[in-house]
């Protein structure tokens, strides 16, 4: 059967982010910004960050993620995340490494309602006629540059995004479990080009070993109404997905 | 209504270099017993790169050695990849009409495009593009195989006038077929006159309405070859047991282990976002369709598992739609015991084709 994840993840259960309950608020963000790269990565490292309940994809892929959301219950904010493609049993999910939001507040209420694993940084987004960026820093040192050199209209239609998995520590006993976080998206307008991407430092973004990146797939930008909703699945991240999903909403 | 094996040669973890060996000989022998059964057909997929799920790179070999070993079952490509970084369509004819030689005439020439960026992105190969080659080599294909010299500027491919050789044993040329995935690739095969590969476990229900629109299209088709071929094929799963929950229970088995390797697979529109492949793929059908829930004891609707009775009456039901040929994968992943795949062929030869006899 197909390979297994090798990252045990209650070996870093105490740096993981706390959710007291799956129970999060309901948020809507219209008419926001998002850019994602889909390129693939080297086999061993993706799979050494992989927890041990899910499998690779076939290739294994990084899928990443940026955002400007102009409209939120926490005001206007930027996020930038380095993401896995993974598979939980069969369902393509994007396992989020690590994360750089503009906002405290925003990045507060993201990582103690929903797990993401967001540090607060600095956040710049370009937008050009042929090409939009994204520029992640911490402490004032890059440590992700995200391009797209847009060049097809597409539809919504055309494209595809993924739901994401957060490693955390849920519920009064904290026991590491992935929760999965699961927008929906209303796309107006979508573009594609050539992607771009710079990982200065992945271990700054929580990248065990880090992620090494192996050939560019494709990037593409579109602009969406989107929301964030309580946690609906929950998956142990030792046993696999297939037998220890469990639905909580 | 007639019936085919077939093959995606899935391989199970850890790999050895015996374990490889032994999935083919396995094959190899349920072939065997299927032509001494009576079976129409035995089909072989082309895929890359896909672990475990299968392990069936080069079809026309595979096929070549089964056709070596039987005398009347036909030989079809499920499907050859009509894509210029998988395939050159020069290489594609010639090798094709070899084993149309080598087998007596015995070849269904099925065609296609890959599904998946595991594949696509193997090959670096544009899946904005991938249907417009299709259409550009299944026409030019059957050109290579009837005339004595061939030459042609195209979009995907060029070359100066040469004989395309050998030519296929077929005269004029081997039944043409399309693998039909997406919807309205159906539509595709109706249009260009060739045989429909349905590689997707539809319901029988939406398989009546394909059917009843392929067959109204087909009248006014252009046909990409010398004939039209207007047969459709549907995939399906097969393991016959006497005892009806162990039927089920173990074609059940088989299915689910199928579908998991099948998810594994990053399909095409998961990386690349594109109007090439407006729906996630085979595999998605796949999925969604034969893993429905069901009663206990009860298999799928129009899948084949049970006992001889409840395998009847599944297939009945595809004969109403008027499919003309059901292909059965009988394992994956070597989850089913070689001696029992043969048992349950035996059984389905003794107790459910002569309910299909002519």
């Amino acid at each position: 059967m197909p390979r297994h994840g090798l990252f045990d993840a209650t070996t870093v259960a105490a740096d993981l982010p706390h959710l007291a309950s799956t129970d999060a608020p309901e948020w809507e963000m219209p008419d926001a910004e998002f850019l994602q790269i889909n390129w693939e990565v080297e086999d061993e490292p993706a799979l050494a960050l992989t927890p041990k309940s899910l499998h690779p994809s076939i290739p294994p892929f990084a899928s990443f993620f940026a955002s400007h959301i102009p409209e939120s219950p926490v005001g206007p904010f930027s996020l930038v995340q380095i993401r896995l493609v993974v598979r939980a049993g069969i369902r393509p999910r994007a396992l989020c490494l690590g994360a750089v939001c503009d906002s405290p507040a925003a990045a507060e209420a993201l990582r103690t309602h929903w797990g993401y694993p967001v540090q607060v940084g600095d956040v710049e987004v370009s937008r050009r006629h042929d090409v939009v960026r994204y520029s992640a820093a911490l402490d004032g040192r890059t440590v992700a540059e995200l391009a797209v050199h847009t060049a097809d209209v597409i539809s919504g239609g055309d494209l595809m995004t993924f739901d994401n998995l957060h490693l955390v520590r849920l519920g009064e006993d904290e026991r590491p479990q992935l929760v999965q976080v699961d927008p929906e998206y209303t796309i107006h307008n979508a573009d594609r080009g050539r992607p771009v991407v710079t990982l200065p430092d992945p271990e700054a973004l929580g990248m065990r070993g880090g992620l090494r990146l192996a050939s560019p797939i494709i990037g593409f930008v579109f602009r969406a109404d989107t929301d964030l909703v309580p946690i609906r699945f929950t998956i142990d991240p030792v046993e696999p997905a297939i037998t220890s999903s469990r639905r909580v909403a | 209504m007639k019936f085919g094996v077939f093959y995606e040669l899935s391989v199970p973890r850890p790999w050895t270099r015996e374990s490889e060996r032994q999935v083919y000989l396995n094959a190899l022998e349920q072939v065997r017993l299927a032509d001494e059964l009576g079976f129409h057909s035995v089909w072989a997929v082309e895929h890359h790169f896909l672990e475990e799920y299968s392990h069936c790179s080069a079809p026309e070999l595979f096929l070549t050695a089964c056709a070596m070993q039987t005398k009347n079952i036909r030989v079809g490509h499920g499907i050859v990849v009509c894509v210029p970084q998988f395939n050159h369509p020069v290489r594609i004819a010639e090798r094709a009409a070899v084993l149309d030689i080598l087998s007596g005439g015995r070849l269904e020439f099925g065609t296609g495009r890959s599904a998946t960026w595991t594949e696509l992105g193997g090959f670096r190969a544009d899946p904005d593009t991938t249907k417009k080659s299709w259409d550009e080599f299944v026409h030019a294909i059957p050109q290579m195989w009837m005339n004595e010299r061939f030459g042609y500027e195209g979009e995907f491919f060029s070359m100066p006038t040469r004989a395309v050789l050998p030519k296929p044993y077929q005269d004029p040329h081997p039944p043409l077929w399309v693998a039909v995935s997406s919807p309205g690739t159906e539509f595709d095969a109706a249009d260009r006159g060739m045989g429909a590969l349905g590689v997707n476990f539809t319901t029988f229900k939406a398989q009546e309405e394909r059917v009843q629109e392929y067959r109204r299209r087909i009248q006014q088709c252009e046909p990409a070859g010398a004939f039209v071929n207007d047969q459709i094929a549907s995939a399906n799963f097969l393991f016959c047991h006497d005892d009806s929950k162990t039927g089920v229970e173990t074609g059940k088995r088989m299915i689910g282990t199928f579908q998991y390797l099948a998810g594994q697979l990053d399909m095409a529109k998961e990386a690349w976002p594109t109007k090439g492949y407006p729906s996630p793929g085979l595999l998605a059908a796949t999925r969604r369709s034969a893993a429905a829930p069901t009663d206990p004891g009860e298999p799928p609707e129009g899948i084949a598992v049970g006992n001889p009775d409840q395998i009847i009456r599944e297939l009945k039901k595809w004969e109403a739609t008027g499919v003309d040929l059901v292909n059965f994968i009988l394992n994956a992943n070597e989850v089913i015991p070689q001696e029992q795949v043969l048992e349950s062929l035996r059984l389905f030869g003794r107790e459910v084709m002569p309910a299909f006899a002519d």
